[in-house]
C-alpha cells in the first residue's frame, strides 16, 4: 500500500483503493458501534453510508466499504501511516468484511505445532502476538498474527490460512526475542519482523488444532486447563469480528458458526505471568500440549 | 411475582445454541452473552417447545428427570425465570400479545 491510489483484489471479491492521506474530518452521523480497547480508548468508531460503512480509527485511517459496487476506499489519517492503514485492512477490514460474508475470522494469533494450527485468543494487549512469535522465532511456524483466517471443510474439520508473513511487536517484545532491537520501527511504535529476522512462517494452510484463550496473566504459573465448549463459545464471541452489529440475522449466523467451531475444537485457558522470563517455559507448555497426531 | 401457572417464551431477540450440553444465549440488541447449566439449560429446551408450557409443567418434567425436592425446583425455575426476564431473554403471554 503506498499513498499513490493503488488497487488490489482480495478472495472475497473487495477492492482495495488506496487514497492520499488527509485530515480526519468529522462524520455526519453517529457511530452505530465503536471498538473500545480494555483501558476506555476508542480503536475504532462505525458509521454508516449512502453505500455501506465507513469504519474510522481514529488518527490512524479511514475505509469506506462500498457494498454495491464491493470497493474498499482507505485513506490514511494525516497524524497515521500508510503501512499503519496496510496493516489495519489485513487484520481488520479483511476479518470484518470476510464475517459479513458468512466467513470465520476470529482475533487471535495463529502457530503450527507439530502439524496443527494452534490459535491464541484474547484481547488486545494480553500477549497474543508476543507469544506466537516467541513460537514462531523456535520453528513453529507463524500462521497469523491477529486475525485467524478459519475455513471449515466438507468433513467439519477446519483449517487454518496463512496471512502476510509479518509479525508486529511493540520494542520490548522484539528486543527480547531476537536480543538486540532492529531498526525497522513503524510510525505506532511497533517493530515489524520477517523471515530475515529469524521468524518461521507457515506457507500453506494447517488443519486446526487447538484454541488457547489466554487468561488475564494473574496466574502465578504456567496453566493450561480445559474449557467446555459453551465457555469457548462466550469467550470467542467476545473476539469476533462484526461489521454490523444491528444486522440480526448475519450475527445469529455468525454466532452459530462460533458454536460449531466451539464444539468442534478442543478449547483451553492458557494462563501464565506477563514476564519475559517465563516466556521459554510457557512455549514449553504449550509445545507439549501439542504433541504429533499418531 | 412469577405465578407457576404462567407460559414464557423465548424472545425475537435472542439467538442460542446448545453446546458440550449446556446452553448459551446471546441477546442480539446488546451483545450479552448467559451460560445455562445442564438443568437451566433443560429448562430453556422446555421453555423454547412448540406446545408453550406453564412453569408447573416445567418444574413437573424437571422433576422427573432430576434427582431434586420439588419445592426446590420450583424456587430455582422460578429464580431463572425471573432472571431470564430482566435480561429480556424470555416473556409472558401477555407481553407476546402486546407485541
Amino acid at each position: 500500500m503506498s499513498d499513490n491510489s493503488a488497487h488490489s483484489h482480495n478472495e472475497f471479491g473487495f477492492s482495495l483503493a488506496v487514497r492520499p492521506s488527509a485530515n480526519q474530518l468529522a462524520f455526519g452521523n453517529a457511530p452505530y458501534d465503536e471498538w473500545i480497547s480494555p483501558w476506555g480508548e476508542v480503536i475504532a468508531r462505525f458509521h454508516r453510508t449512502r453505500g455501506g460503512f465507513l469504519v474510522r480509527f481514529p488518527d490512524r485511517a479511514d475505509f469506506i466499504i462500498d457494498v454495491a459496487t464491493r470497493v474498499v476506499a482507505c485513506t490514511p489519517a494525516s497524524k497515521g501511516s500508510p503501512e499503519d492503514a496496510a496493516t489495519l485492512y489485513e487484520n481488520c477490514i479483511v476479518p470484518l468484511i470476510s464475517n459479513h460474508q458468512s466467513g470465520l475470522h476470529v482475533h487471535g494469533s495463529a502457530v503450527e505445532i507439530n502439524g496443527c494450527a494452534n490459535i491464541f485468543v484474547g484481547p488486545s494487549r494480553r500477549g497474543k502476538t508476543t507469544l506466537a512469535a516467541a513460537l514462531a522465532a523456535r520453528q513453529h511456524a507463524l500462521l497469523s498474527e491477529d486475525a485467524v483466517d478459519l475455513r471449515r471443510l466438507a468433513d467439519g474439520t477446519y483449517m487454518v490460512a496463512t496471512s502476510r508473513p509479518v509479525v508486529r511487536l511493540f520494542p520490548d517484545s522484539a528486543g527480547m526475542l531476537l536480543g538486540e532491537l532492529p531498526e525497522n520501527q513503524g510510525s505506532d511504535g511497533k517493530i515489524c519482523l520477517g523471515r530475515v529476522d529469524g521468524i518461521s512462517f507457515a506457507d500453506t494452510a494447517v488443519p486446526l488444532g487447538k484454541i488457547f484463550l489466554l487468561g488475564p496473566g494473574t496466574s502465578p504459573e504456567v496453566q493450561i486447563s480445559p474449557l467446555g465448549p459453551a465457555q469457548s463459545l462466550a469467550e470467542l464471541m467476545q473476539h469476533a469480528f462484526v461489521l454490523d452489529v444491528e444486522d440480526r440475522e448475519r450475527l445469529r449466523a455468525h454466532f452459530c458458526r462460533m458454536a460449531t467451531l466451539a464444539s468442534s475444537v478442543d478449547s483451553y485457558l492458557l494462563d501464565y505471568p506477563r514476564d519475559f522470563g517465563i516466556l521459554p517455559e510457557v512455549v514449553q507448555a504449550i509445545v507439549s500440549h501439542c504433541p504429533p497426531e499418531r | 411475582m412469577i405465578s407457576l401457572s404462567e407460559k414464557f417464551f423465548i424472545c425475537d431477540d435472542v439467538v442460542f445454541r446448545k453446546v458440550g450440553g449446556e446452553i448459551v444465549i446471546m441477546h442480539l440488541t446488546n451483545g450479552n452473552y448467559f451460560g445455562l447449566n445442564q438443568v437451566g439449560s433443560r429448562v430453556w429446551e422446555l421453555l423454547g417447545a412448540k406446545s408453550p408450557k406453564s412453569l408447573r409443567e416445567i418444574c413437573s418434567d424437571i422433576a422427573a428427570e432430576f434427582d431434586a425436592p420439588g419445592e426446590q425446583i420450583e424456587s430455582d425455575v422460578i429464580a431463572l425465570a425471573q432472571d431470564l426476564i430482566s435480561n429480556g431473554l424470555i416473556k409472558n403471554e401477555q407481553s407476546a400479545r402486546d407485541e
